[in-house]
């Protein structure tokens, strides 16, 4: 297969040997370096085999020595396909422009995947691409990835690392982002705690710092749990220490939901029509005349395919399908308890979220009915851990030497 | 005598009897024809000196010492080059003359 198609590529002859000692004429062209294939004996005096455009050339010389007549049958290959048209000047000329055409459009950037994103959105990477110089349709010589690199680092704050590999017309846009480092005071800087949450203390460890509350008493958000300022009594002047406590409290949360309990149902009628349209860059051509939506009540997919001629050279070129599927919408009634059902699950999994971590104690969920629409109200008893640390407030003792500590 | 006249005599007849006699491939000191055959439908032979008879039931190959004779119906050269040759068709015999 393969040496056919280099065979193709050079040219070759079938040949025609009529002779009285053509084994002698095969002889000298195998140790003469005239290679053929494809020996056919016809006659006592007569082969048929195929050689190379060179290996005819030089065949004639021997074949006056061995008294064997040549002629040539057929011609094959690429060779004789450009003798045969090269005339035909618009012919080369359409490939030599097509072949520029493509060379041409392939030293532009088409398409910009972005990969890796995660609390970013690709969007956001691209409008600061764009804003840096690489867009769809750029040239790509205008484009240097190692300063575009540096560029996107110092424009992007949540990047923590970018690769901008352009393969053919193709931008890969590989990104890792900066993981958010949580809000801590250094364990040498004097802290106070204070209360995350509102609720009811319900276990108190304080390992450094002084106690504000007692479990049992009741904090609001924000109030001051633990203080890092400690007065020496035997006047000794004051300390500051890195406050460290656990607080659980006991807290309360109520949380609800409400739906109809009747939907609308899409009763497909199996009617559907599909419209197609290409888009080029930007600019769209519909394949289609009326653009009004064809149904009173549809559902429209829209399914778009690029034009890829391999994993490195996408084209500007898509094409887009979308289909109209029609339905009747039906009233329909859902089973008893369902929705409700729906909703608790959503208001659980709702306060789990909010109590990070903490354990709920009791709750009690309620169903209420009112023109036709579900609302369930969720009420729970948790307790969570509230203690925050937060920069330590020197002006604290000030308001407190007037009034005595909290017991 | 008998054995020296069958590798062909003279000193590269001495040479291939000493290879032999002491377990080494023939072909590692003398230059010797080679056949390898995919059944009987093709055959390659390796180290000739050209073709002396060629039909389509007859194809006679001039070796180092010794001439081959392949018999069979509609033999066919495939390729030839200095080196070696390919033949295919149905072989029904081969015979290996001095």
């Amino acid at each position: 297969m393969l040496l056919g198609i280099l065979n193709y590529l050079r040219g070759n002859v079938r040949i025609e040997m009529r002779g009285a000692c053509i084994e002698r004429l095969l002889n000298i062209c195998a140790f003469n370096g005239i290679d053929f294939w494809d020996l056919e004996r016809i006659d006592a005096d007569l082969v048929y085999a195929t050689v190379r455009i060179s290996g005819f050339r030089k065949l004639r010389k021997y074949s006056r020595r061995t008294m064997t007549k040549i002629k040539i049958t057929k011609r094959r290959g690429v060779p004789f396909l450009v003798f045969r048209y090269r005339w035909r000047y618009a012919l080369w000329g359409g490939a030599l422009l097509s072949a520029a055409f493509l060379y041409f459009l392939t030293s532009f950037v088409w398409t910009i995947e972005v990969v890796g994103c995660s609390h970013t959105t690709p969007v956001q990477i691209l409008s600061a691409l764009n804003d840096l110089g690489l867009k769809t349709g750029v040239f790509k010589r205008s484009v240097d990835p190692t300063e575009l690199k540096n560029e996107m680092l110092l424009k992007v704050d949540k990047l923590s690392w970018i690769a901008i590999n352009i393969k053919g017309t193709n931008a890969e846009v590989i990104i890792r982002e900066r993981e958010e480092t949580p809000f801590m005071i250094p364990k040498n800087d004097p802290c106070d705690i204070v209360a995350g949450k509102t609720g009811v203390i319900y276990k108190m460890n304080v390992k450094e710092g002084k106690a504000l509350f007692t479990p049992g008493q009741t904090v609001v958000k924000g109030d001051m749990l633990v203080t890092g300022t400690i007065v020496s009594e035997k006047e000794a002047g004051v300390r500051y220490v890195h406050s460290l406590a656990e607080v659980q409290a006991r807290t309360w949360y109520t949380l609800s939901g409400s739906a109809p309990e009747t939907y609308l149902e899409k009763k497909y009628t199996g009617n559907k029509k599909i419209r197609k349209a290409l888009i080029f860059g930007d600019k769209r051509i519909n394949l289609y005349l009326n653009s009004g939506i064809p149904f009173d009540f549809c559902d429209k997919i829209i399914k778009k395919e690029k034009v890829i001629v391999n994993d490195n050279m996408h084209l500007p070129v898509a094409v887009v399908t979308e289909t109209y599927l029609e339905y009747v919408p039906k009233k329909a009634h859902s089973r008893s308890g369902e929705v409700s059902t729906a909703i608790k699950r959503a208001l659980e999994k709702q306060l789990k979220e909010d109590i990070q971590g903490g354990t709920i104690r009791s709750s009690v969920c309620t169903n209420t009915l009112q023109n036709d629409v579900v609302t369930v109200t969720l009420h729970a008893e948790c307790i969570e851990e509230i203690a925050l640390e937060k920069e330590l407030n020197k002006e604290w003792l000030n308001g407190v030497q007037d009034a005595p500590l909290k017991k | 005598m008998g054995r020296k006249k069958k590798k062909g005599g003279g000193f590269r007849g001495t040479l291939a009897a000493a290879a032999e006699k002491i377990d080494i491939p023939v072909s590692a000191i003398v230059k010797t024809s080679r056949i390898s055959m995919d059944g009987n439908r093709q055959m390659v032979l390796e180290g000739h000196e050209g073709i002396l008879e060629y039909e389509t039931n007859i194809v006679r190959i001039n070796c180092m010492d010794m001439i081959v004779t392949v018999e069979g119906t509609d033999l066919l050269v495939k390729a030839m080059n200095p080196d070696g040759l390919s033949l295919s068709g149905i072989i029904k015999k081969i015979e290996f003359s001095d």
